[in-house]
């Protein structure tokens, strides 16, 4: 991880500004300023901290995002007694880049975007969660704060919230007529949550309208024509043709603008004239599709955001279950050492050992 | 989001399976093929006064009936945006059952905030501006949601761009003294959608509704609501739902819809016959049974 000062600098509009600048110049090179390629993500890590299954941070980049989830057994809404509760909240660690007026509208349309993917989208079902109709049904509190924005946060949050639904387990109930027992996790091992399917988002960025970019590719063209008619052999034409189809083609022979970049920067979608947010499940899927503000696009490019998209979940995903594998095994060995005691002594009475969660018996 | 059908007397569940019934045999509750929009009619009141610069009544032939009303004021612009204007965005529905209040509220939140943003698109804001960093005008956008069925943002962004297209801000002067010369609001492209529905026929495919209604939204397992500019390019997109479906089947669902793009904005953008009675009569601009042309 490279070094990170204490305090960053505060930056001002001026310097905003000209890394707008930079990134659009950088864009008409058909480069990015990062130097990644436009289908390339950056670094993207998960992993689950605590020993709990409960707590997961995703890391995309520069930009830190935690996720936390509780469940706890409650009383239904009386319009819906047979479906359990969902909840989000989004917060973000405040920063000396943010002004004091600005407002929660961005957390509010992640949250939003959040309730809109799981809930209606069906990850969770609600009807899963019930445990009594009309009586007690479960209710999960997901709280995401987002640590560091370096742009691409509210992919982050997402990846974060369909790792953590994965991954955490409730404790096993057992329903007695009118009567609920629930079972502490060492009594019983915990129940994983049903999720139906696992929707990835990711963000594009588009550079700029179509039709500037059609001028931009003929103006490049006139440059790339009137270069080889005033070169030493004048016989020898330019044989490449441009396709303007793929708004993703890299030439080598002579650069074009980018159209669709994928994981913004801050600076990049400040610099971009429109985004596109594509959630694809496993199976290729597209779940969500969001473009809300900026220029008008073509369908072209929507599909090309989906095949991107279809090509990134998978790593996204494989990342995900990696983790997941990997704090199981080191689950399995801090529950192997907390025992290692008990193999070199003998004879010692048997100490009943306190349950790290108060889980209620509740009859 | 959508919001409830007014099912009166009837279950909703009850409801749902009667719905069901029709689109098993591909048919519609209301007797319109699949792919039929519903046809908006669009009255105009634009005489001012009280700060109010337009005013307009959309409705359509299976009850939907929305009320917009743009006022205009001045007002210091956006810090971020020093050289821009404002525009502002509010939906009331006044008329729903009070049950499900927090769903009604969220719904009507979603729909300002995809009017508001789909306009801004659309528009330009820097005509909205008169001293940069000082002055501009803010143009408060009100939506009364009369009754609704189905495609409620659709109908919600069809009523607003009515109220807004040609709109003319009028010759004001500013509380310094300042004259404000009068302008004409104009839209660089002018934006149609469309609420399609995505129902599941068991294991055997996938059926799509245009211009959804309230009863067919609460049954269908997806939603689309695709935004189309003047060259057919997409200006807003946004689809939920519990199906996820193919890149081709969204192709084609939106191209579908681009066949028939002509004709709606000309429906939206056509100037009402009825506008003289309106003007010369103040009780008959809510009239909620308009006089069909023809």
């Amino acid at each position: 991880m490279q070094y990170q000062r204490a305090a960053l600098v505060i930056a001002s509009p001026a310097l905003t500004q000209r890394e707008v600048e930079f990134t659009k110049s950088a864009w008409l090179a058909g480069l990015r300023p990062d130097q990644r390629t436009a289908q390339q993500m950056r670094e993207v890590s998960v992993e689950f901290p605590l020993l709990s299954r409960d707590v997961v941070v995703v890391r995309c980049g520069g930009s830190v995002v935690t996720a936390a989830i509780a469940t706890a057994l409650v009383e239904p809404t009386p319009q819906r007694p047979k479906h359990g509760l969902l909840h989000f909240s989004v917060r973000r660690l405040h920063t000396e880049r943010d002004s004091p007026a600005a407002d929660g509208s961005t957390q509010k349309n992640l949250v939003a975007f959040l309730e809109r993917l799981v809930r209606t989208g069906g990850v969770i079902d609600t009807a899963g969660l019930c445990v009594l109709p009309g009586q007690k049904v479960w209710s999960l509190t997901v709280d995401v704060t987002i640590m560091n924005d370096e742009g691409n946060c509210n992919d982050a949050a997402v990846w974060a919230v369909i790792a953590l639904l994965m991954h955490h387990r409730r404790p096993e109930l057992t329903v007695r007529g009118s009567s609920v027992i629930v079972h502490p996790p060492h009594e019983r091992e915990p129940v994983p949550l049903s999720v139906q399917h696992t929707p990835l988002p990711f963000t594009f960025a588009i550079t700029m309208a179509p039709t500037e970019r059609e001028k931009a590719l003929n103006h490049q063209r006139a440059l790339s024509a009137t270069g080889s008619s005033s070169g030493p052999q004048p016989s020898s034409g330019v044989g490449n043709s441009i396709d303007t189809a793929s708004a993703f083609a890299i030439d080598g022979t002579s650069p074009q603008p980018l159209g669709v970049v994928v994981d913004p920067t801050t600076a990049e979608s400040l610099a971009a004239a429109s985004s596109i947010v594509v959630a694809i499940n496993a199976e290729g899927q597209v779940c969500t599709v969001v473009k809300a503000e900026g220029c008008s696009i073509h369908l072209k490019d929507l599909n090309a955001c989906i095949e991107a998209a279809g090509t990134l979940a998978p790593r996204v995903l494989d990342l995900i279950k990696v983790a997941m594998e990997a704090h199981d095994e080191r689950r399995k060995t801090a529950m192997k050492g907390q025992f290692a005691w008990a193999q070199k002594r003998s004879g010692v009475g048997k100490v009943e050992q306190a349950c790290v969660k108060k889980i209620k018996t509740e009859t | 989001m959508s919001l409830p059908p007014a099912t009166g007397a009837v279950e909703l569940a009850s409801f749902q399976q009667h719905v069901h019934q029709f689109l098993v045999q591909n048919k519609r509750l209301d007797g319109r093929p699949l792919d039929a929009l519903r046809e908006p009619h669009i009255l105009r009141d634009s005489k001012g006064g009280d700060g109010l610069l337009a005013s307009t009544l959309y409705t359509d032939n299976t009850g939907m009936c929305l009320n917009c009303t743009v006022s205009g004021v001045f007002g210091p612009p956006p810090s971020d945006q020093p050289d821009e204007g404002r525009l502002t965005v509010d939906v009331a529905a006044p008329f729903f059952q009070s049950h499900s209040t927090d769903q009604v509220a969220a719904a009507l939140r979603e729909v300002a905030r995809f009017v508001r943003s789909t306009i801004i698109s659309c528009m330009d804001l820097t005509e909205l501006n008169i001293i940069n960093g000082e002055a501009c005008w803010v143009l408060q956008v009100e939506l009364v949601i009369l009754n609704a069925d189905g495609g409620l943002r659709a109908a919600a962004l069809h009523a607003v761009v009515a109220a807004i297209h040609n709109m003319l801000l009028p010759r004001s002067r500013l509380p310094n003294g300042d004259e404000v010369e009068s302008r004409r609001l104009r839209f660089h492209t002018i934006p149609v959608a469309v609420t399609i529905g995505v129902y599941k026929l068991g294991a055997s495919g996938v059926r799509f509704l245009m211009d959804t209604n309230a009863a067919e939204e609460s049954v269908v397992d997806g939603l689309l609501t695709v935004v189309l500019s003047d060259e057919n390019g997409i200006i807003t997109f946004v689809q939920s739902g519990s199906y996820s479906i193919s890149s081709l089947l969204l192709t084609g669902a939106v191209n579908e819809f681009a066949l028939r793009s002509a004709a709606l904005r000309a429906a939206i953008l056509k100037p009402s016959v009825a506008a003289a009675k309106i003007n010369g009569s103040k009780n008959s601009v809510t009239d909620p049974h308009p006089l069909k042309e023809g």
